[in-house]
């Protein structure tokens, strides 16, 4: 865990950490459960002649769900790419101003996402949209996913603030690595 | 102004602002956000935005992607990699060079269970090289061959890359996963020649490891059996159609966790592959996201139809223009990561291939060109001056200076350039078994 560089800062800080630290873990646990539902279906497809019905269904609301909580982790580890080739010899300075444009960007796309998705999200309420083979109503997948689109906008600002300050989440080099 | 030339305004605006550390994804989706606005109008970007996050999120042929990552985070903690290091290293390791060798021979086999190359380095470093100094390998010869090693891993199948790659150009994983099979086998042979010629020329930069009897060979084989047995099943099951490679990879996650869990995984090593799953996968969806937009815009822009028009017309040998087109990946890779430039570059070169005549059908010049395009994105993992594998592996040989590193991994950049020549030269070998098999 790289939050202990970050103990001294303000207590929203901390908190977001640790919200989206939480929300990446539930998001993997969705993808698990996801996993063990697909799992479930296919031997009984094969084995009883009984899948789990709206099997693919359920992936595709769960991995947008799954997904949509490893955003803001994501963004708070620094984890979207950067190419740091031709500013390799620039001052600190200067890189840290950059990074934290790069940080603004991302806010600015994040807060776009955030408000179009939220805006669908309450159309499909209001034409009460479902799935096919579930009759699941769309938009509940949209209670949790716009406010996970939300904390990426957030997590864009905290970035951008640390940047400033010369704190890094990771260097790129680790982050890739995880790739 | 014309569509083609606000194309190439905005395709140079997104470089500026990537070199200027914008993160890749918020490069793409600022300027192909301007490029839409200035062609449709704001209200359609409006609208694109409304839909379009959530149909990506929700696509079930990506969510192959996320389960595949998930699966290669458990494997890195399942203790496979230190079971197919053995078992290389029970047949490889008495040979001079040997223990490079079983390196190779181990990225190429966990690399048929995670689809990232980085992660196979890693994970194989981590094993192979405290064995490496023991027998005093040369830093370069020991950095550079797992670093190349590692690129096996998203060659050989699953890799992430090629289900992206099949998407955006609508192809079948299944016969994209079959056509690298072949492909990531003279990799690893080609490798595997590269460290026995090597140590000829040098013979103190390898020697050989301990000499291993039958039982050794017997007991270490038995211990890749787990390992065996997750690959048939995975991409198996892909290949015989009876699972979609969701499915396939949902039956991935869940062998490699009870591998985990039975090879006692512990906490912290747990919840690093969940996180670290989140932050690859959140990546990857974000430069999806930005891509898709972008590409939304240049579609508009009808830049990509106009260039392969132009270039189908101009006469020019297919031949010469997909050198052209691997020289520019060889310089980007250089730069950018291998998934940023299939996004951004497919989309542009696809139409441009699908005009030229390889004396292939369609479907075979998209198999062939998307197999020989990723294996020289992923040489920019090699090369200086970002090589991120060899990054990976120099980190972890601490005493090993740079420098060494990269000049280890040159022999093994030679047998990349003959590897791309005879698949180019002979595309029967990279098409063999999806002839055979549909």
């Amino acid at each position: 865990m790289q939050t202990q560089s970050f103990e001294n800062e303000p207590m929203a800080i901390r908190a977001l950490e640790k919200i989206c630290w939480m929300l990446a873990l539930a998001g993997a646990a969705v993808l698990i459960a996801l996993a063990l539902t697909t799992v479930v279906s296919v031997l009984g497809r094969y084995l009883f002649n009984s899948p789990v019905s709206g099997d693919f269904e359920i992936v595709e609301i769960g991995c947008a769900i799954a997904v949509a909580c490893f955003l803001p982790y994501c963004q708070l580890r620094q984890g979207n790419v950067i190419v740091d080739l031709f500013t390799l010899k620039a001052p600190q300075a200067i890189k840290n101003i950059l990074d934290a444009i790069g940080c603004i960007l991302l806010t600015v796309m994040a807060g776009l996402m955030t408000w179009r998705v939220g805006l669908s999200g309450m159309d499909l309420q209001r034409y009460n949209d479902q799935t096919m083979i579930l009759q699941f109503n769309t938009w509940k997948a949209f209670v949790i996913i716009v406010p996970c689109l939300g904390l990426l906008t957030l997590a864009g600002l905290v970035t951008a603030w640390r940047s400033l300050k010369g704190k890094h989440g990771v260097d790129p080099h680790l982050a890739a690595e995880q790739e | 102004m014309s569509g083609p030339l606000i194309g190439t305004l905005c395709i140079s605006g997104m470089l500026i602002l990537m070199f200027l550390r914008v993160p890749i994804a918020v490069s793409m989706f600022v300027s192909g956000s301007i490029g839409y606005i200035s062609v449709a109008g704001l209200t359609p970007l409006l609208g694109f935005l409304k839909s379009n996050p959530y149909s990506q999120l929700s696509s079930y042929s990506l969510s192959v992607v996320p389960m595949f990552l998930l699966m290669g985070h458990l494997a890195t903690h399942a203790g496979i990699s230190k079971a197919l290091f053995r078992a290389a290293n029970a047949f490889f390791g008495s040979w001079r060079g040997g223990l490079s060798i079983a390196s190779i021979g181990g990225c190429a086999m966990f690399g048929a269970i995670s689809g990232s190359s980085l992660a196979t380095a890693a994970t194989m470093g981590k094993v192979a090289l405290p064995e490496m100094k023991r027998f005093n390998y040369s830093g370069a010869l020991a950095t550079g061959s797992l670093a190349a090693g590692g690129t096996l891993g998203i060659l050989i199948p699953p890799s992430v890359i090629l289900v992206i790659y099949a998407i955006i150009t609508e192809q079948n994983v299944a016969k994209m996963f079959l056509a690298a099979f072949i492909p990531g086998f003279i990799a690893a042979l080609g490798y595997m020649i590269t460290v026995s010629i090597y140590v000829r020329i040098y013979p103190e930069a390898g020697p050989a490891g301990d000499k291993t009897d039958a039982k050794e060979k017997i007991d270490a084989l038995i211990g890749v059996i787990p390992a065996a047995i997750l690959f048939v099943v995975v991409i198996g099951g892909i290949y015989a159609g009876v699972f979609t490679p969701t499915e396939a990879a949902t039956f991935g996650v869940i062998g490699t966790g009870l591998l985990a869990w039975w090879n006692g995984i512990n906490k912290e090593e747990m919840a690093e592959s969940l996180t670290g799953t989140a932050v690859t996968t959140g990546m990857i969806y974000m430069i999806l996201l930005g891509a898709n937009i972008f590409n939304a815009f240049l579609t508009q822009t009808q830049l990509p139809q106009t260039l392969a028009q132009v270039i189908g017309d101009s006469g020019y040998s297919p031949m010469l223009v997909l050198m052209l087109i691997l020289l520019m990946y060889l310089i980007l890779g250089c730069v950018m990561d291998s998934l940023s430039m299939i996004l951004l570059t497919i989309p542009i070169f696809f139409p441009i291939i699908q005009a030229l005549d390889f004396g292939l059908g369609p479907e075979e010049a998209a198999i062939w060109f998307g197999i020989i395009a990723l294996i020289v994105v992923e040489v920019g993992l090699i090369t200086p001056p970002v090589g991120l594998n060899v990054f990976v592996i120099n980190k972890l040989a601490k005493d090993v200076p740079m420098v060494e590193s990269f000049k280890g991994v040159m022999p093994f950049l030679i047998s990349d350039f003959i590897r791309v020549a005879i698949l180019i030269a002979f595309p029967s070998l990279t098409l063999y078994l999806v002839r055979v098999l549909y």
